[in-house]
């Protein structure tokens, strides 16, 4: 690291933010005295939860757990369907004691009162996982009693949490929809579009990515539940998830192109674009947006010139990206 | 890669190991002792037509004719364990295979296989040999021939260039993929990575020799790939009810085999002059590396308050050996001594990132946050004597490397309070701070405002309107003279005033109907004399979905989306050896692309017998996308006659125009629960009314002008195919 003023304050900076880290979660180590994981004591733990209960849409009830032989004497058809799913076959029927056997009432609640109901869709069920019918944060609630660490570890306060998406919206839990994931949709594309029609169409458009043939998903780049960049990305910086399929992006280069190292959405648009290779802008007006220098590059361009056709600009400063050639400066080698 | 022959015995032999599964009974699902196999496999014979010599029709799939096995699936369970292979695509250049294992509460292992193929054009055409390597030659007597042909030199070099040989400019991607987690206890898990990628082939790049164009060709050039990239992941995690911390480490090693691209030069062999070179040579993307080590972390804390954190530090890494300045032997100055071997270049990626919600206050969500994001480059700084261009002249004025870098901060606060069950309120402000490092601006802020509201409504209804205000001021940015670059502005960089509106709604009156909109609408200002000024965007978009009866489902689907900008820049012309602007030359562009997409399908159950658990389905997709793109040029002083520099003038560009339309039909007989027989077809038609495409259809870009461009001269090509299968599926 240079000694420099600034980045001694960056050091400082740094120093403090990783202090104010590790202090609060040194905080949260000694607070913590809470048992284990929710998944090895069902059903009592859903029921205890702390956070279930102040947002509950349903009335408090005073209703008991009547076990998993009652429930399927009715739902016979449905068990079947959700024991042939991963889930289904980990938790109905655990084999290793890291799991434990996970019964209907963990998530749904105690059932006593939709038994004495005679049964019926949303009678004296304290959670029924149907669209709407229970807010999105007590339809979470059990599932994010497993399911809150490694790739969900952001999800409270990232934007689909806050916008109340539930995890079965995006997720079907009791029969087996898509290959991995036990997704809603067949696909983690389709999935998505429920909500997301622009990004959808989107996909349809002249330069595209190879989403639409299924090689890529959004989830290639997005974290649904929650990550440490904007729009959910899953790396550290924009740069840092193109990286992933791109990596002879990454340089670092001899020449650097500004807009290239701040972000490769200041020119890109990921999603499609009519323009070839996904550019915001036609070249070589997106050039242009920013290069006013003398002579060429600021023609205003007539059809069918060097640099309205082809790659544009790019025809001769080929290596925009950036150039590990000593003489590389203008992108020409 | 793989040979075909070899991928296609192993996927046989995957197949004949399926086929000994499925001897069994068909009728129900296969037990082997403690082992239950069930699976499907579908497969069938597919036939095309039409004319779709097209590269867009290829562009990221395959799609051969004769057999074709789509889909197939296998699961194998004992107590305790699971087996799971799918395959998608067998044995075509976009197949996808994975197997998994897993022991539930113990382990889970997965083996991945990806292939993709991206085509740039399929008839493209270069008298070069040696493509697909890093040296792309012509013979000596060929070069000698053209040079010597005095009045027909451009006669006989566009003839050259247009008797190329046809070469395919693509390449295969090849991903294999290892993953294995382990739980070690009830608290800690152990997830290892391994991800091996290998491209192969070549991508268009294009070159000239010397400074500009003027009378010295540029050439499209087929680009060596031949890439390897190896990612590794291990992390640990500990986790408890509501805690949970990981540490993980990930390196990303990217190696190209080629450092450098020599092409000869058609005009001047087998000896080099300083002014036209013999050969040009351009460095390849150099091989690079990245490591990070990253802490994440998460606990409950009292009063309802969650903290999530994560502290990350990384090195990018790329000390490739440099090139000399030129491959011209005629340069010999000696400024154009190397001062370093190489860039020992790193950079360094520090990501904290800290996030607090509170739900204390019943109803009431408060989410504060903070993010650091410095990306410190901390590569060698050096300054070059002197340089050359284009491998045909010599400069002495010394240039010196930017170390680009950047320190990003975000720090916002979120708010949000259900007023009842159908409202929910939301507002946010957010702060966010960049300090650029050898950018053309020292600083800039935006303040981020944004407020919207959750409707519910019985159930069926919901809807959500947001409004986001945002702006961005810039200090110490760096002008530049002349006037008239003093007054430019970057747009990443420049002050900014930006407004957006959303609409999201979704409508269910029941399980059998439902209505998705979604609609959004943004203006962007740019305090920019000249650079870009204006950006617009708004979308609209709906989608219903009716399920009229049992046998029936149907959704239909539009979007419309309309982009116009507006760049606002000013000729620059050389009077006396000196940048010089005219207001007379400035001159603007708007441009707006619209987009259409529209699509409709269905679902039928036409026949069912659940006694004999025969039926028969059908499903029919059709899809629309028009794409428009208009350029309106404009000189701001209104007549030629006030325009100093020619390349101010211009006039409006031609409209580009994209149109695809998709239609795929399908029809399924089940004639048991185990076995069903199809049919399908589908039709594709795209079109592309592009001026650009149409000048490098042909391999001279335009005879009349002495500016030599020499393409592949293979445009983009509509295409239209039919596709017709017959197939079987069988269930087990």
């Amino acid at each position: 690291m240079r000694a420099t003023p600034k980045h001694q304050r960056k050091g400082t900076q740094m120093a403090f933010l990783i202090f104010v880290f590790v202090a609060l979660l040194a905080a949260g180590g000694c607070t913590s005295g809470q048992p284990s994981s929710a998944a090895k004591t069902p059903p009592a733990s859903a029921a205890s939860s702390p956070r279930a209960t102040p947002v509950s849409a349903q009335p408090a009830t005073a209703a008991q757990y009547v076990g998993d032989k009652v429930c399927v004497a009715c739902h016979k058809e449905v068990v079947e369907k959700y024991t042939k799913t991963l889930m289904g076959k980990t938790l109905t029927a655990p084999a290793r004691p890291n799991v434990q056997r996970v019964d209907c009432e963990a998530c749904h609640g105690p059932a006593s009162a939709h038994v004495a109901a005679g049964g019926g869709k949303g009678k004296g069920i304290l959670v029924s996982f149907r669209q709407g019918v229970e807010p999105a944060q007590v339809q979470n609630q059990p599932c994010l009693k497993c399911h809150e660490s490694g790739d969900r570890l952001y999800w409270q306060g990232s934007p689909h949490n806050s916008r109340d998406v539930a995890c079965v919206s995006c997720h079907k839990i009791m029969e087996k929809a898509s290959d991995r994931f036990a997704l809603a949709k067949k696909t983690q594309n389709d999935t998505c579009a429920q909500c997301h029609l622009v990004r959808k169409a989107q996909s349809f458009r002249n330069s595209h990515m190879a989403t639409r043939d299924g090689a890529t998903q959004c989830s290639s780049c997005h974290n649904p539940h929650g990550s440490v960049t904007e729009k959910l990305l899953k790396g550290n910086s924009v740069n840092e998830v193109c990286y992933n399929c791109h990596p002879e992006k990454r340089g670092p280069f001899l020449w650097e192109h500004d807009p290239v190292r701040e972000g490769c959405t200041n020119c890109h648009e990921p999603h499609g674009t009519l323009n070839d290779n996904l550019l915001k802008i036609r070249r070589p007006r997106l050039c242009q947006s920013c290069h006013v220098e003398g002579r060429h590059p600021s023609s205003a361009g007539q059809p069918g010139t060097y640099v309205t056709v082809g790659a544009g600009c790019p025809n001769c400063h080929n290596r925009f990206h950036g150039s590990n050639h000593p003489s590389g400066n203008f992108f020409l080698r | 890669m793989m040979p075909r022959a070899a991928r296609v015995l192993g996927m046989l032999g995957l197949l004949a190991a399926a086929a000994v599964l499925l001897a069994a009974p068909a009728y129900a699902q296969l037990k082997l002792g403690d082992y239950s196999i069930s699976g499907d496999l579908e497969g069938g014979v597919r036939q095309l037509y039409g004319e779709r010599n097209s590269s867009r029709f290829n562009e990221f799939r395959d799609i051969p004719q004769g057999l074709f096995f789509p889909d197939l699936r296998l699961d194998i369970d004992k107590p305790g364990y699971y087996y799971e292979l799918r395959a998608l695509d067998l044995l075509e250049n976009d197949q996808s295979l994975r197997f998994s294992l897993g022991a539930p509460g113990l382990y889970r292992l997965d083996l991945e296989w990806n292939e993709l193929q991206h085509i740039f054009y399929n008839q493209a055409r270069t008298p070069y040999s040696g493509v697909g390597g890093n040296v792309l030659s012509i013979d000596d007597f060929t070069r000698t021939s053209i040079q010597n042909s005095g009045a027909s030199l451009t006669t006989n070099l566009d003839t050259f260039f247009r008797g190329g040989h046809k070469e395919v400019i693509g390449f295969d991607r090849e991903r294999g993929e290892v993953k294995f987690r382990y739980l070690l206890g009830p608290d800690w898990l152990v997830k290892l990575a391994y991800k091996n990628e290998r491209w192969d082939g070549t991508r268009p790049g294009s070159y000239l020799f010397g400074s500009s164009p003027g009378g010295r060709p540029v050439i499209q050039l087929p680009q060596p790939v031949d890439y390897r990239h190896d990612q590794i992941r291990m992390a640990l995690e500990w986790a408890r009810a509501g805690h949970s911390l990981e540490l993980a480490y990930e390196a990303s090693i990217f190696e190209n085999r080629y450092s450098s691209l020599t092409f000869h030069n058609p005009l001047r062999g087998p000896t080099d002059a300083a002014a036209t070179p013999s050969r040009g040579r351009v460095a390849l993307d150099p091989d690079n590396q990245a490591h990070y080590i990253t802490l994440s972390g998460a606990l409950s804390l009292p009063a309802e308050t969650r903290f999530m954190g994560t502290f990350s530090y990384g090195w990018m890494l790329q000390d490739e050996d440099f090139i000399p300045h030129t491959i011209n032997s005629a340069l010999t100055s000696s400024t154009l001594a190397l001062p370093r071997r190489s860039l020992d270049g790193e950079v360094n990626p520090t990501l904290v990132n800290l996030v607090l919600v509170n739900r204390a206050i019943q109803n009431l969500t408060i989410t504060g946050r903070y993010r650091y994001y410095d990306l410190e480059n901390n590569s060698k700084r050096i300054q070059f004597p002197g340089h050359t261009v284009g491998d045909s002249s010599q400069v002495t004025t010394a240039e010196e490397t930017r170390l680009l870098g950047y320190t990003r901060q975000n720090a916002g606060v979120d708010m949000s309070y259900r007023l009842s069950s159908n409202l929910k309120l939301n507002g946010g402000y957010e702060w966010r701070k960049t300090d650029y490092e050898d950018f053309h601006a020292k600083e800039n802020q935006e303040d981020r405002a944004k407020v919207s509201m959750d409707i519910k409504a019985n159930n069926w209804l919901m809807i959500r309107p947001a409004y986001i205000f945002s702006d961005r001021d810039v200090s110490g940015y760096q002008t530049q003279t002349p006037p008239g670059q003093a007054e430019r502005r970057l747009f990443n960089l420049a002050a900014r005033e930006r407004h957006e509106g959303k609409l999201m709604a979704r409508i269910m009156p029941s399980d059998r109907f439902s209505i998705s909109l979604e609609g959004g609408l943004g203006t962007e200002d740019y305090d920019a004399k000249y650079g870009l000024d204006k950006g617009d965007v708004w979308n609209a978009s709906v989608e219903v979905s009716v399920t009229p009866v049992d046998w029936l489902n149907m959704f239909a689907s539009y979007t419309h989306e309309r982009i116009t900008g507006k760049i606002h820049s000013v000729q620059n012309s050389r009077v006396g050896g000196t940048d010089t602007f005219f207001d007379g030359d400035a001159w603007t562009m708007k441009f707006t692309d619209d987009y259409d997409v529209i699509r409709a399908g269905m679902d039928f159950l036409l026949y069912e017998n659940k006694e004999k658990a025969r039926k028969v389905t059908a499903r029919a997709e059709v899809s629309y996308a028009y794409s428009k793109g208009e350029t309106r040029n404009a000189w701001d002083q209104g007549t030629p006659a006030n325009i100093t520099g020619a390349g101010a003038i211009t006039a409006n560009w031609p409209d580009i125009k994209a149109k695809l339309w998709v239609l795929s039909t399908r029809l399924d007989y089940h004639l048991s629960k185990h076995f069903s027989i199809g049919a399908g077809y589908s039709y594709e038609r795209y079109t592309l009314d592009d001026f650009t495409q149409q000048f490098v259809s042909d391999v001279v870009v335009d005879p009349s002008v002495t500016t030599r461009l020499y393409t592949f001269g293979d445009a983009l090509r509509n295409y239209e195919a039919h596709t017709v299968a017959m197939f079987a599926r069988w269930r087990f």
